[in-house]
């Protein structure tokens, strides 16, 4: 993975857990249906590993109804302010690449 | 013809070996994290050409573990954002948190202070000790002090400074030492 991919898919990865807590299959199906993940989704697990390390998610295993227990992940507050953050200078830098992109291209 | 059971086997096993430069506390949780996709994944009726679909989406073993060491490797390189405030705050809890919680604040202090990555052994050491050494040395004054007990006061207050010029300089030691890892 870039790193600009790495680090644009971990706040993709804060921005599914903003609204309700959900288990890892579910992310990697949700960043694989858009296309975000554009590596093999068991990359998805070393990039869980680090924001659950940074403190930006936290984890806990729980029964599912039928199967084996799953990992759910939620947003942390510190998750929550780096998102958020992220929202304003994503956009900010998302209208300023594609201005430079399409000056080019004309 | 390999059954389901042997292709997974063989994939987890592919996984452990390109794993094994990793961390062991990092190798077995990816270990844990990628038996749990499958687990969820493949169920005991899945045929082998469905186990093949999700070994296939989950990429090449090399590839995870690869991507398990870059991520660690931005991990040590990148130290989180919040160095000072740790830094600071182990400090403070070192040398102050004794007054607030005696003995279990001075312990947090401690155990802060070792999980600290800015810091090598001599100062992780030199820190413990600051607060033993200026015990030490107030009981080695007070001793003194039944010696020389004309001028108590004077032996108090040298003490009482010495211990406070002590804990100043252990401060700024410790948040200098730290700073030159940052």
């Amino acid at each position: 993975m870039t790193e600009l991919r790495r680090g644009t898919i971990a706040f993709c990865v804060l921005a599914l857990l903003d609204d309700r807590e959900r288990y890892a299959v579910e992310l990697v199906g949700a960043l694989t249906e858009n296309r975000a993940l554009a590596t093999g989704a068991g990359t998805i697990y070393p990039l869980l590993s680090r924001l659950r390390e940074e403190k930006l998610v936290a984890s806990t295993w729980q029964e599912s109804p039928a199967g084996p227990p799953r990992r759910y992940y939620r947003l942390t507050a510190s998750g929550r302010r780096s998102l958020e953050a992220f929202r304003g200078e994503w956009a900010q830098f998302r209208d300023a690449v594609d201005q430079l992109l399409t000056q080019k291209a004309s | 013809m390999p059954t389901p059971d042997t292709l997974i086997a063989d994939y987890l096993d592919r996984l452990r070996q390109a794993s094994a430069d990793l961390p062991a506390g990092s190798r077995a949780e990816l270990m844990q994290d990628i038996g749990a996709h499958l687990a969820e994944k493949v169920d005991a009726t899945a045929s082998e050409v469905q186990v093949r679909r999700v070994l296939d989406e989950l990429g090449a073993p090399e590839e995870i573990a690869a991507e398990a060491a870059d991520q660690s490797g931005t991990r040590s390189s990148a130290p989180a954002a919040g160095g000072l405030a740790y830094d600071v705050a182990t400090v403070l809890v070192l040398l102050l948190g004794g007054f607030v919680i005696p003995l279990l604040g001075w312990i947090a202090g401690v155990v802060l202070l070792w999980n600290g990555p800015r810091w090598n052994a001599r100062h992780k050491w030199a820190g413990t000790l600051i607060w033993p050494g200026a015990i030490i040395l107030a009981l080695v004054l007070l001793t003194a002090d039944h010696r020389t007990s004309g001028r108590l006061g004077v032996v108090v207050v040298t003490g009482v400074a010495a211990i406070m010029v002590g804990l100043v300089v252990g401060f700024v030691y410790l948040l200098r030492a730290a700073r030159s890892h940052r």
